[in-house]
């Protein structure tokens, strides 16, 4: 009976594990990961420029983001103290991007980069 | 050891933009790419809203991660100085704007290459403008198509370390950034937080100053006191 409850905990407990973690995170890091090592190669040099730098060539063309997973509301959000803030919001953009989704890749510890650190707020 | 913090007080500020405006003046700000600017927004529900302020300059983190993106890409144009100032060389950038995409506060701005020669098209030039490149301070040097941002009035500080007064920055205009010193409501700060005498210590502490979006771990040095808002 309770190997039977177990078992079927397990079960459950595994097929949990498996749903909380994407299929796509691996194949970003992999992909990440051969960013890294110059296998996939960008002909473009660092730029913003959707057409010529090789920002939105390595997250939209390489990674396969889509443009929401960055960009949000065609506006700046209500509340949020940021410098770009005071300047009229471009006609032509997606929509405001959100720094908090960079956290997701490039904390320390993330598959990409490392730009930021754990946060403070623990000190 | 000395670390130079800025601590900007919003209970006190009334958003008068004294600071920017002695920014711009200071370091030959260019349209369209200030190093200071004034955000401000409406709190609580009228008859009972108000209105907060707050400015927003270069955080000049512990861990910039302007720096380490300009570093990844074997730029190396921005460097942080032993006081903790962050700064960005002109002549090195490329004016990729990573420095801009990284930074949780998105400080650094494009110079604009057709507002570097004449900031009145048609006029003659600003005496400060008329300075001559040679005799500027190495941030005061623009380049059009590079990324600039606030410096903590760098010259001014190198001036202190020059002159050998770096216990006076803080206390003496002369070493302090210029925004700092024309507040007429004393709601910015700036001095050493390794000195436990310093006021920037004593308003941190007192008052409970916070460093905004610590959530990315860039370790800010410019501290605020909060006053509403959702940060």
């Amino acid at each position: 009976m309770w190997t039977k409850i177990a078992a079927a905990t397990l079960m459950v407990a595994t097929s949990v594990a498996f749903a909380e973690k994407p299929v796509q995170s691996v194949e970003l890091s992999r992909v990440a990961e051969k960013l890294r090592n110059h296998e996939i190669k960008i002909e473009q040099g660092p730029g913003m420029d959707r057409e010529h730098g090789r920002f939105h060539v390595i997250h939209s063309d390489v990674l396969m983001l889509d443009c929401s997973t960055c960009h949000g509301k065609p506006k700046y959000r209500e509340g949020v103290l940021n410098f770009s803030k005071f300047k009229p919001f471009p006609v032509k953009a997606k929509g405001q991007f959100e720094k908090d989704v960079c956290l997701g890749c490039h904390q320390e510890g993330g598959i990409a980069t490392s730009f930021y650190t754990p946060s403070t707020t623990d000190e | 050891m000395t670390k130079l913090v800025r601590v900007i007080d919003m209970e006190r500020c009334m958003g008068c933009r004294s600071c920017i405006a002695a920014c711009h003046v200071e370091n030959h700000l260019t349209p369209g790419a200030p190093w200071n600017v004034m955000i401000e927004r409406e709190v609580g529900k009228y008859p009972y809203s108000r209105t907060v302020f707050s400015t927003m300059n270069c955080m000049h983190c512990e861990e910039p991660a302007c720096m380490k993106a300009c570093d990844a890409i074997g730029v190396k144009a921005i460097h942080k100085s032993e006081l903790g100032v962050v700064t960005i060389d002109y002549d090195k950038c490329i004016g990729c704007g990573y420095c801009f995409a990284v930074c949780p506060y998105g400080v650094p701005q494009e110079t604009q290459a057709e507002n570097i020669d004449n900031l009145f098209p048609g006029q003659d030039k600003t005496p400060y403008e008329a300075i001559p490149a040679a005799e500027r301070h190495p941030t005061h040097r623009k380049k059009g198509k590079t990324y600039q941002k606030c410096t903590f009035c760098a010259h001014k500080i190198d001036k202190a370390v020059a002159d050998g007064k770096v216990d006076r920055i803080g206390k003496d205009p002369e070493y302090t950034p210029s925004c700092d010193v024309v507040c007429p409501v004393s709601a910015r700060h700036f001095g050493d937080l390794d000195d436990p005498n310093s006021e920037v210590v004593k308003i941190i502490g007192e008052k409970k100053a916070a460093r905004l979006k610590e959530e990315f771990g860039t370790h800010p040095q410019v501290y605020y006191v909060l006053e509403g808002g959702d940060y």
